[in-house]
C-alpha cells in the first residue's frame, strides 16, 4: 500500500508527518528541524531558495522574497484583501489573466499556487530523502474557513509539486485528530489555532469507535501573528518619529529589518517578561549620520498593544459556542494549535474563557501535520476504524433574479452534502443558462465570493419554460464544490462551462506542473554534480597537497616526470569541469582523480630510501 | 410498550363494550402502539391504557407477534432486505434450518406490513464495488427514508437520552460515510449512501440539542394529530342522509341470539390511517406529492367497516327467551315484533343522546374530529332532527378548521427546517381545508419554488394567492419568483412593478425591480 504523507502547508512554516509503524511521526527537514519556513526566494543567478535558507536571506533580497503566500491563494484581483497586500508585501503583486493574483519575482511571474508547489515539493523531497522511497500522495490542510476557491487553488498546488492530494482536512480537526488518535474517548473539545495569519476556532465531538465530528467552525482569515508584528512596527515607527522625525516606513530595508525585529522581541516575551529591541545603523538621518533604534518592549506593554487582536479571537470563540449551540461548560478540553498560542497573553484569554487549563499534550507546530497523516493513512487503509465528519464552513447558493442570494446549504453542514435545484430557460429555443454559484454570509449576491459561473451548455431546443434541467450542487468532503446538471424529461447529463472563476485552468496547471518536474530533474542533477563537486574538490586538494612532496620523490625517472604532467592535466581538466557545471565531463574526470589520489598516496606513504 | 392486535375469532359484538372501548377497538391494527393510540383517538394514555387492559381481559385483543413497527429503523439487520425482496433472493431459508431461536427470527421475518422492498430488483445489477448484502441495505433504506422519524432513523426510543443518541449515531454514521467507500466506484449508489448518512447526521443534530427535538417533537406529535384527524374526517361522510342506517337496526334474528351476520368475520381490519408515503408505487423514487388518492369504494368499505364495528359497540336489551309455542306461532311473532320494535326504539333513542353527548365533551375538550365523528352517528340516527343535522354540519366545519390549523403548524415547522417538499405538501392540506386563504396558497408557491418540485404547481398557486389578496405586495413578489423560475420574464416584471405600486417605498423592492429590468432589457438583446 503506498504510504501517505500529512502536509500542514501554513501561512508562515510548513511541517510534514507520516504515520509509521502505526506512530503519527514528524519528518525532519534536511537541517534536521521539524517545520520549515514557507518561503521562496529567486537569487540573483536565478536559483530557486525554499525553507530556512530562503529566509535567512529574505533582508537582503526582499523583492525577491516570497512570505504569506497563503494569504493570496485562491483570491481575486479585485478583492480587498489583494489590495491590502500589495500595499505591505515587499514582492510584487501583479493580476493574472484570469482576475486572478501572480507574483513577479526576477524576470518571471508565477501563480500563487506555483509558489505555494515549491513548498510543498520541497516537504516532498524531505520526506522522500528519509523514507528512502517516492511519495506521491498526500493529505493537505488548509484553515477551516477557506473557501472553495482556496481549496480548489491549495489541490492544484499540490498537483503542480506532483502530488496526488488525496483530501483536504481543515487544521483545527486536523489537529484534532491527532490529538484524539489511539485514545478511546469521547469528548467534546475546542480546537484554537492561532497561526502567523489565520485564526481558527473548531468545536469537536471525539465519539467511541473513532468517530471526529466538527460541530461548528469559524475563523478569520485576516487574524494572525503578523498582526501582533505589525502592532510592535508601529509602535517602533512610532516611537522613532517622535524621536528623530524620521519615517522609517519609507526604507524597504529599514522595514525589513523592523519586521524580523518584532517578530523576535514578540517571541521572546513568550518567555521573559521584558526585552531589548537594538538595531544600530536603520537609517540614516535628514543630515546624512546614522541613527540607531534601540528600545526596551515589555510583556505587559505587548499585551497591551495587542489588547484588541486577542479579544477578536475570543469574539469568535463565543460566536462558534453559540453556533453550536454548547455552553463553555460542556467544553471538556482545549486544544491550542500554531506558534502564536506560546503567547501568554493568549492562554490566559483562553484559559480565562473557557474557564480551564488548555490541554498540554500537543505540540503546537506539530499537531496539524501529525493529523493530517493519521487522516492519510485512515483514508488508504481499510482497517483504519476512524472517519472525520467535518463541516462546511460557509453557506453556498447562488444568485437570483435581483441579485438576490439563495442559500442552498447552510453553514456547518457536516459535508459531503448536496442539493438539487430546478432551472429552466426563459426564452425559446435557448440553449444556455447561466448559473451564479457562491458562497458567503450575505443576502446581496455580490457581496459574497462567487465560485464561478457555470453554463449549462447544448440545451434542448423548445419553446421557453420547457426545458427543466436538475442542477445539482454538491460538497464533497475536501470542502470543493462541483455542478452537475442533467435534463429532467430526457434524462441526459447536462454538459457544464465554468468561467470567471479565479482558478487556474486545467491546461494551466498541466503546465506549472511540467515546469515543476523540470525544475526536480534539475535540481536532482544539481544534488548530484555537487555531491561529485564536493568529492572532486577535496581529491584535488589532496592532490595538491601532496604534489611537492611526490614530485621530489619521482622526479629522477622519465616515467615519474610522464605521471607528474599527467596528474596535473587531469587536475586541470577537473577545475574546469568545476567551474562549466559540466556534470558529464566531471564524471569523467572522477575516475581518474581517484586513481592519481591513489598513487600519490602510495608515493607518499612508501617509505624513504 | 404495548402493541396490541384484534384477536381472531372473537365475537366483537357479543362483547360488553362502552362507546370509548369500541373506539379504540377499531384503531387497533397490530402495527399502532398503546401511545399512538392515544394520539391517534385523542384519548388520555390512561383511558387507553385502562381500555386495552379490559379489553385484553375480555379477550378482544392480544399482543401482536413480532411487533414490528411500521416501519423498521436503519439498524434492522440486513437480513431483513433478504428475505423480504423475492424476485432475487437466494432462495428462503427452508423452514426446516435451525434458525436462532424467537427473537432474531422475529427480525428476520417481517410483519406483512413492514419493510416492503421499495426499490427496483434491477438496482442490485449495477456493477459498483459494493458487496451484495451492503447494496441490499443500502437501497432498502435509502426508499424508506421519508418514512421513518428521525428516532427511527437512528432507532432509538422516543425517550432515548442524549448519550443513547450519540452513540446510536456514532455507530450508524460511519457505515454510511463516504470515506468508508474511498475512492472505490459506486455508481448510482453513491447519491444514496450520502442521502442516508445526510438524514442520519440531521437526526443526530436535532435530536441532540434540546430546544430543537422538543420542537421535533412537538412538529411529529402534530402530524400524528393532524393524519388521525384526516382519517377521521375523511371516514366521515358529510353527507347524512346516505349514511348506513343500518348501523343502529340490527335484524331481528341477531336479536333472538342468533349469529350476527359479522360475528364469524375474522377481526376487522380497519386500516389506520396510512402515512401517505406508503401508499406510492414500489419503485418511485420520490414520493409523490399527493397521498394517493383512496378510491370511492374502498372508502364506502371503510365506512361500513367502522358502522359495523360501532354498531358492536352498543350493548344490546337482552330478549327473554322464546319459548316454544307450537300452538299460536302467530301470536307469538306480533307481540315479538312489538317487543322488538319498542326495543330497537329505545335503544336508539338512547343511543342517539349518547352520541350526542360523546360530541358534545368532544366540543368541550376540542377534539374536533372526535366531536365531527360523534355527531355523525347522532345525525345517521335521527335524520330528520334539523338540529342535530345543524350540529354534525357545524362539527364537521370546526373539524376542517382545526386540522387546517394543524397542517399550518406542520407546514410552518417544515419549512423552517428547509424541507421544502414537506412543506409544500402541508401547505396546500391547508389550502384545502382554507380554500380562500392567500397566505396559504403563497406559501405553496414560495416552498414549492424552494424545493423546485414543479414549478408550474408553484405558479399556480402563487397566481391564486394574489387573485385572493391582490393588495399584497409580498404575493405579487412570489408570483414574480415564479415567473421567473418558469422563465417568464415579462410577467416577473410585470409583478414587481405591481408590488412597487402596492408599496412604492419600499427600497428593496425598487432595487429588484431596477435589476430585473437591467436583466431583462439584457436578455432581450
Ligand atoms: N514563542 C513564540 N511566541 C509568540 N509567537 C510565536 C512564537 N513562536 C512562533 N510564534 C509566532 O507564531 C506564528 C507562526 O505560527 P505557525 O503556527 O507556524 O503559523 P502558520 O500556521 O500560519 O504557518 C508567527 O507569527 C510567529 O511569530
Ligand atoms: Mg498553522
Amino acid at each position: 500500500m503506498e504510504r501517505v504523507i500529512g502536509i500542514d502547508l501554513g501561512t508562515t512554516n510548513s511541517c510534514v508527518a507520516i504515520v509509521e509503524d502505526g506512530v503519527p511521526t514528524v519528518i525532519p527537514n534536511r537541517g534536521g528541524y521539524k517545520t520549515t519556513p514557507s518561503m521562496v526566494a529567486i537569487t540573483e543567478a536565478g536559483k530557486r531558495l525554499v525553507g530556512h535558507i530562503a529566509k535567512r536571506q529574505a533582508i537582503t533580497n526582499a523583492e525577491n522574497t516570497v512570505y504569506a503566500a497563503k494569504r493570496l491563494i485562491g483570491r481575486k484581483w479585485s478583492s480587498p484583501q489583494v489590495k491590502n497586500a500589495i500595499l505591505t508585501a515587499s514582492y510584487k503583486i501583479v493580476e493574472g489573466p484570469h482576475g486572478d493574483v501572480r507574483i513577479q519575482l526576477r524576470d518571471k511571474t508565477y501563480s500563487v499556487p506555483e509558489i505555494s508547489a515549491m513548498v510543498l515539493q520541497e516537504m516532498k523531497l524531505f520526506a522522500e530523502d528519509y523514507l528512502s522511497e517516492p511519495i506521491t500522495k498526500a493529505v493537505i490542510t488548509v484553515p477551516a474557513y477557506f473557501n472553495d476557491n482556496q481549496r480548489q487553488a491549495t489541490k492544484d498546488a499540490g498537483q503542480i509539486a506532483g502530488l496526488d492530494v488525496i483530501r483536504i482536512v481543515n487544521e483545527p480537526t486536523a489537529a484534532a485528530l491527532a490529538y484524539g488518535f489511539g485514545k478511546n474517548v469521547e469528548k467534546t473539545i475546542a480546537v484554537f489555532d492561532l497561526g502567523g495569519g489565520t485564526f481558527d476556532i473548531s468545536v469537536l465531538e471525539i465519539g467511541s469507535g473513532g468517530v471526529f465530528k466538527v460541530i461548528a467552525t469559524a475563523g478569520d482569515t485576516f487574524l494572525g501573528g503578523e498582526d501582533f508584528d505589525a502592532r510592535i512596527i508601529d509602535w517602533l515607527v512610532q516611537g522613532f518619529r517622535e524621536q528623530h522625525n524620521v519615517d522609517l516606513r519609507q526604507d524597504r530595508m529599514a522595514l525589513q529589518r523592523l519586521k524580523d525585529a518584532s517578530e523576535k522581541a514578540k517571541c521572546e516575551l513568550s518567555t521573559s517578561l521584558e526585552t531589548e529591541i537594538n538595531l544600530p545603523f536603520i537609517i540614516s538621518s535628514n543630515r546624512n549620520e546614522a541613527l540607531h533604534l534601540q528600545r526596551t518592549l515589555t510583556r505587559a506593554e505587548l499585551d497591551t498593544l495587542c489588547e484588541d487582536l486577542v479579544e477578536r479571537c475570543i469574539e469568535i470563540c463565543k460566536q462558534t459556542l453559540e453556533d453550536a449551540r454548547l455552553d463553555r461548560d460542556e467544553i471538556e478540553d482545549v486544544v491550542l494549535v500554531g506558534g502564536m498560542t506560546r503567547m501568554a497573553k493568549v492562554q490566559d484569554s483562553v484559559r480565562d474563557f473557557f474557564g480551564r487549563e488548555p490541554c498540554k499534550g500537543v505540540h503546537p507546530d506539530e499537531v496539524v501535520a501529525l493529523g493530517a497523516a493519521v487522516q492519510g493513512a485512515a483514508l488508504v487503509d481499510e482497517s483504519k476504524q476512524m472517519i472525520l465528519l467535518d463541516v462546511t464552513p460557509h453557506p453556498l447558493g447562488i444568485m437570483t433574479f435581483g441579485s438576490n442570494f439563495e442559500e442552498l446549504i447552510p453553514q456547518n453542514t457536516t459535508v459531503p452534502t448536496s442539493r438539487s435545484k430546478i432551472f429552466t430557460t426563459s426564452r425559446d429555443n435557448q440553449t444556455a443558462v447561466k448559473i451564479l454559484v457562491m458562497q458567503g454570509e450575505h443576502d446581496k449576491a455580490t457581496d459574497n465570493e462567487l465560485l464561478g459561473e457555470f453554463i449549462l451548455t447544448g440545451l434542448r431546443r423548445a419553446a421557453k419554460g420547457q426545458v427543466e434541467i436538475e442542477v445539482t450542487f454538491e460538497i464533497n468532503s475536501d470542502g470543493i464544490v462541483s455542478v452537475s446538471a442533467k435534463d429532467l424529461e430526457t434524462g441526459q447529463q447536462q454538459s457544464i462551462q465554468v468561467t470567471a472563476s479565479s482558478g487556474l485552468t486545467k491546461e494551466e496547471v498541466g503546465d506549472m506542473m511540467e515546469s515543476a518536474k523540470d525544475y526536480l530533474v534539475e535540481r536532482r542533477s544539481t544534488d548530484e554534480f555537487e555531491g561529485i563537486r564536493q568529492e572532486a574538490e577535496k581529491l584535488i586538494s589532496e592532490i595538491e597537497r601532496m604534489f611537492p612532496q611526490v614530485e621530489q620523490i619521482v622526479a629522477s625517472s622519465d616515467f615519474g616526470r610522464d605521471a607528474i604532467g599527467k596528474a596535473r592535466g587531469i587536475v586541470e581538466r577537473s577545475r574546469q569541469a568545476i567551474v562549466k557545471k559540466d556534470a558529464a565531463a566531471m564524471k569523467e574526470q572522477m575516475e581518474s582523480l581517484t586513481r592519481t589520489h591513489r598513487m600519490f598516496k602510495g608515493v607518499v606513504a612508501r617509505p624513504q630510501g | 410498550m404495548r402493541v396490541p392486535r384484534p384477536k381472531s375469532g372473537c365475537d366483537v359484538k357479543s362483547l360488553p363494550l362502552s362507546p370509548v372501548e369500541g373506539f379504540l377497538l377499531s384503531r387497533i391494527d397490530a402495527a399502532t402502539n398503546e401511545r399512538d393510540l392515544a394520539t391517534m383517538t385523542g384519548l388520555s394514555p390512561a383511558v387507553v391504557a385502562a381500555a386495552l387492559d379490559r379489553l385484553a381481559q375480555l379477550g378482544a385483543i392480544e399482543p401482536a407477534a413480532g411487533a414490528a413497527p411500521v416501519s423498521a429503523p436503519l439498524s434492522v439487520s440486513p437480513r431483513v432486505a433478504v428475505s423480504v425482496k423475492p424476485p432475487r433472493a437466494e432462495p428462503p431459508p427452508a423452514p426446516a434450518r435451525s434458525e436462532p431461536p424467537t427473537s432474531a427470527r422475529a427480525a428476520v421475518e417481517p410483519a406483512p406490513r413492514s419493510a416492503p422492498v421499495l426499490y427496483d430488483a434491477a438496482e442490485l445489477d449495477e456493477i459498483v464495488e459494493i458487496d451484495d448484502d451492503k447494496k441490499r441495505r443500502i437501497l432498502d433504506l435509502f426508499y424508506r427514508l421519508d418514512d421513518l422519524t428521525y428516532y427511527e432513523v437512528l432507532a432509538v426510543e422516543r425517550d432515548a437520552d442524549k448519550k443513547k443518541i450519540k452513540s446510536a449515531y456514532y455507530a450508524i454514521a460511519p457505515e454510511f460515510h463516504p470515506d468508508r467507500f474511498f475512492r472505490k466506484n459506486l455508481g448510482a449508489f453513491k447519491p444514496k449512501i450520502e442521502a442516508i448518512f445526510n438524514r442520519v447526521t440531521i437526526a443526530h443534530d436535532i435530536l441532540t440539542a434540546k430546544d430543537r427535538r422538543a420542537e421535533y417533537d412537538a412538529y411529529l406529535a402534530q402530524t400524528q394529530k393532524n393524519r388521525v384527524m384526516a382519517a377521521i374526517i375523511e371516514q366521515t361522510p358529510r353527507d347524512v342522509a346516505r349514511a348506513p342506517v343500518e348501523v343502529a337496526i340490527a335484524e331481528p334474528a341477531s336479536i333472538a341470539g342468533a349469529p350476527g351476520r359479522y360475528a364469524s368475520e375474522p377481526a376487522p381490519s380497519l386500516a389506520p390511517p396510512s402515512r401517505p408515503a406508503s401508499d406510492r408505487p414500489a419503485a418511485s423514487v420520490r414520493p409523490s406529492v399527493e397521498p394517493g388518492p383512496i378510491s370511492a369504494e374502498a372508502a364506502r368499505i371503510r365506512r361500513e367497516t367502522l358502522a359495523r364495528k360501532l354498531s358492536g359497540t352498543m350493548r344490546r336489551p337482552t330478549p327473554p327467551p322464546v319459548a316454544p309455542d307450537p300452538a299460536a306461532p302467530q301470536r307469538t311473532a306480533d307481540a315479538l315484533r312489538v317487543r322488538h320494535d319498542q326495543a330497537i326504539a329505545d335503544a336508539r333513542r338512547a343511543q342517539l343522546q349518547r352520541y350526542l353527548d360523546e360530541g358534545k365533551a368532544a366540543l368541550v375538550e376540542q377534539q374536533f374530529a372526535a366531536a365531527a365523528s360523534a355527531y355523525r352517528i347522532a345525525a345517521s340516527l335521527a335524520p330528520d332532527d334539523a338540529e342535530v343535522q345543524a350540529r354534525f354540519v357545524e362539527a364537521m366545519r370546526l373539524a376542517d378548521a382545526s386540522l387546517a390549523d394543524g397542517y399550518l403548524k406542520q407546514a410552518q415547522y417544515e419549512e423552517s427546517q428547509g424541507r421544502w417538499g414537506e412543506a409544500a405538501l402541508s401547505y396546500s392540506k391547508v389550502c384545502n381545508g382554507l380554500p380562500g386563504n392567500a397566505a396559504a396558497h403563497d406559501r405553496v408557491a414560495f416552498t414549492t419554488l424552494k424545493s423546485s418540485a414543479n414549478i408550474r404547481r408553484a405558479v399556480e398557486f402563487a397566481r391564486r394567492a394574489v387573485e385572493l389578496e391582490p393588495k399584497t405586495p409580498q404575493f405579487h413578489l412570489t408570483l414574480a419568483s415564479a415567473y421567473q423560475a418558469a422563465g417568464l420574464e415579462k410577467s416577473a416584471l410585470g409583478e414587481i412593478e405591481r408590488a412597487l405600486e402596492l408599496a412604492p417605498g419600499d427600497q428593496k423592492i425598487k432595487d429588484l425591480a431596477q435589476q430585473v429590468r437591467v436583466q431583462a432589457q439584457k436578455s432581450a438583446n
